[in-house]
């Protein structure tokens, strides 16, 4: 199949095709799985609980595109991520329950860490997030899509659906929002 | 030259993903030493999904003012042979991304073991390491010829690994590659010699859940041995598929239930061994696809060819065993790797006369013949009651 923008897929797939979900499952899966163990705390680092959460939202996400508005593929993934990270956190809690830790305040002050948050503080990280979220929107999908999704130029450039040079500015832009936000907070 | 073009060089070298001393660099420029520390941290963020995204466990993420350093990858080279108390490494076996298997010696017995070691930088849990230990030695205690014997689980400076069995043969895989597919005879023997070790597995409370050609290996003499217990699988982080998602091997043998992210139990180690019988008989995969959504959907709509269109000499009991195990319910499957196993010993006495029959099974008493006897019963209570009240009245 020729490379198709994945904002046509998306239609495609909404609007019931089998072949463009599938081109989307086997597209953005691997992206997502990488994404994934960024995020699952060391303590639940089991290939198979990773993957089978990224393929189940996966599936079920492309199962219900109904809703969703077609943007680009730094939008979708960045839905695909939240829906991965709140499945993370779910099971998580579940597993503190488990252990018997009692309730989710306890839980999350003795949860663990993440790779992404043991490479910069969870603290950090979650300011990067907050900072993140305030950004324009293709400014935010340019420094999602590099920074935790590892795209490279061409690629975001592919993602953005502009040209290298315009994708370029645009990562800019958006990391020098980030620095200057994350440099307000600063102590 | 100027702040602002002093800090698009700096972003330059950002998104140029090069490898820079940002607390260096912070250091030398105090006007933009916040922005650099930023830099710095996105850059941690960046090195810590690629360093578990490439399954690179030993790579180091944290900012200690260095580069991060080279991970030592399996294609680095031949790793350096541990020294492991009580074994003289002879030899390298195989690696993988964590474990490297050595052909050593027993320095007591002087028996040649296969020693698999996990590879040293590994980042693991606490909870790791201790299921890795109890996993290890529940498995040791499991006794049976076709099962890999572990005689020793290592738990020493740090070094984690086991001391097994070294088998002289080959995996199935490399005897399809040769063979290209098995009698129905000698597939129906392998069948029942590891349905007979699963049972043993599922009785001490594991579920294998990679049963394949690649986890088998035959002895020179035949013996059929069943390897791999998923010990390695709970720490190893590598993936099932490629970075393009193309396929590279197991999920053709996940049970649907796998796919549906619901509990594996016994009767997914039965599918994928029905699956793995398929194979030898046929010589393919019952299911195939370039990708894992196409795969996933062929398993979940339980869509292959009907193994007696791919080889119609295998006899319609043996391909009907290969079905039951490899029917999409669970519940419609063999109840247990014990009943696959007797069905598969049952067709072997039957058609080749080998070993015992196996035990009939208990029946449950058919609903037909429980409602038959209560009206029987009823009857019989019926007429006593009558005859009682018969002679009161005389």
């Amino acid at each position: 199949m020729d490379y198709e923008k994945t904002t046509i897929l998306l239609m495609r797939a909404q609007q019931g095709d089998r072949l463009a979900r599938e081109e989307l499952y086997r597209r953005l899966l691997p992206r997502l799985e990488r994404f994934a163990r960024g995020r699952v705390p060391i303590s639940m680092r089991n290939v198979t609980d990773t993957q089978e959460i990224v393929q189940e939202t996966m599936v079920r996400s492309l199962d219900r595109l109904e809703g969703f508005l077609p943007r680009g593929e730094g939008a979708f993934l960045q839905y695909l991520s939240k829906i991965v990270v709140n499945r993370i956190r779910d099971i998580a809690r579940r597993g503190g329950r488990q252990k018997a830790l009692g309730t989710e305040e306890i839980y999350e002050s003795r949860r663990e860490p993440s790779p992404v948050e043991l490479a910069v503080g969870a603290e950090i990280f979650e300011k990067f997030q907050e900072a993140l979220a305030t950004l324009k929107d293709d400014q935010r999908e340019a420094v999602f899509l590099h920074v935790e999704m590892g795209y490279s130029g061409e690629e975001l450039a592919e993602a953005l659906e502009r040209n290298p040079e315009a994708a370029r500015k645009v990562l800019f832009r958006g990391l020098q929002n980030v620095a200057a936000r994350m440099k307000l907070e600063a102590p | 030259m100027s702040e602002t073009s002093r800090s698009d060089r700096y972003y330059a070298l950002f998104t140029e993903s090069r490898e820079v001393d940002w607390r260096r660099l912070a250091g030398d420029d105090p006007e933009c030493r916040r922005e650099i520390e930023v830099l710095g941290m996105l850059d941690r963020i960046r090195a810590a999904y690629r360093a578990t995204g490439d399954g690179d466990a030993t790579r180091t993420v944290a900012w200690d003012g260095s580069a991060p350093r080279p991970a030592a990858r399996p294609d680095d080279g031949p790793p350096v042979p541990p020294c492991v108390r009580g074994y003289r490494i002879l030899g390298i076996v195989g690696q993988g991304g964590f474990a490297t298997i050595y052909r050593a010696e027993d320095e007591k017995t002087g028996r040649e073991v296969a020693l698999k070691v996990l590879k040293p930088g590994l980042d693991l849990s606490s909870d790791i390491t201790a299921r890795f230990l109890r996993e290890a030695r529940a498995l040791a205690r499991l006794e049976n010829p076709n099962i890999v014997r572990i005689y020793h689980v290592i738990d020493e400076n740090g070094k984690l690994g086991l001391s097994m069995e070294l088998i002289a043969g080959e995996t199935l895989e490399q005897v399809l590659k040769k063979a290209g597919r098995l009698e129905p005879r000698a597939a129906a023997r392998i069948g029942a010699d590891l349905a007979a070790a699963l049972d043993v597995v599922h009785e001490a409370g594991f579920i294998h859940r990679d049963i394949k050609c690649e986890n088998v290996m035959r002895e020179k003499g035949g013996r059929i041995v069943l390897m791999d217990f998923g010990i390695s699988r709970s720490i190893d982080p590598t993936t099932r598929v490629t970075a393009t998602g193309v396929l590279v091997g197991t999920p053709v043998a996940m049970a649907p239930e796998q796919y549906e992210f619901q509990e594996a139990d016994r009767r997914t180690d039965v599918y994928s061994l029905g699956c793995l019988l398929y194979r030898l008989l046929a010589g393919r995969h019952a299911i195939t696809g370039d990708t894992v959504g196409e795969i996933r959907s062929r398993v979940l709509e339980a869509d292959y060819p009907p193994l007696e269109e791919l080889r119609p000499d295998v006899p319609a009991d043996l391909a009907a065993i290969v079905k039951r195990a490899m029917r999409r319910e669970p519940k419609r499957r063999y109840e247990s790797a014990r009943d696959m196993r007797d069905a598969l010993r049952g067709w072997l006495h039957r058609e080749c006369g080998e070993g015992e029959a196996p035990p009939p099974r208990r029946q449950p008493f058919p609903t037909a013949v429980v409602v038959l006897l209560g009206a029987i019963l009823a009857v019989l209570a019926g007429i006593l009651a009558m005859l009682i009240r018969q002679a009161m009245g005389d």
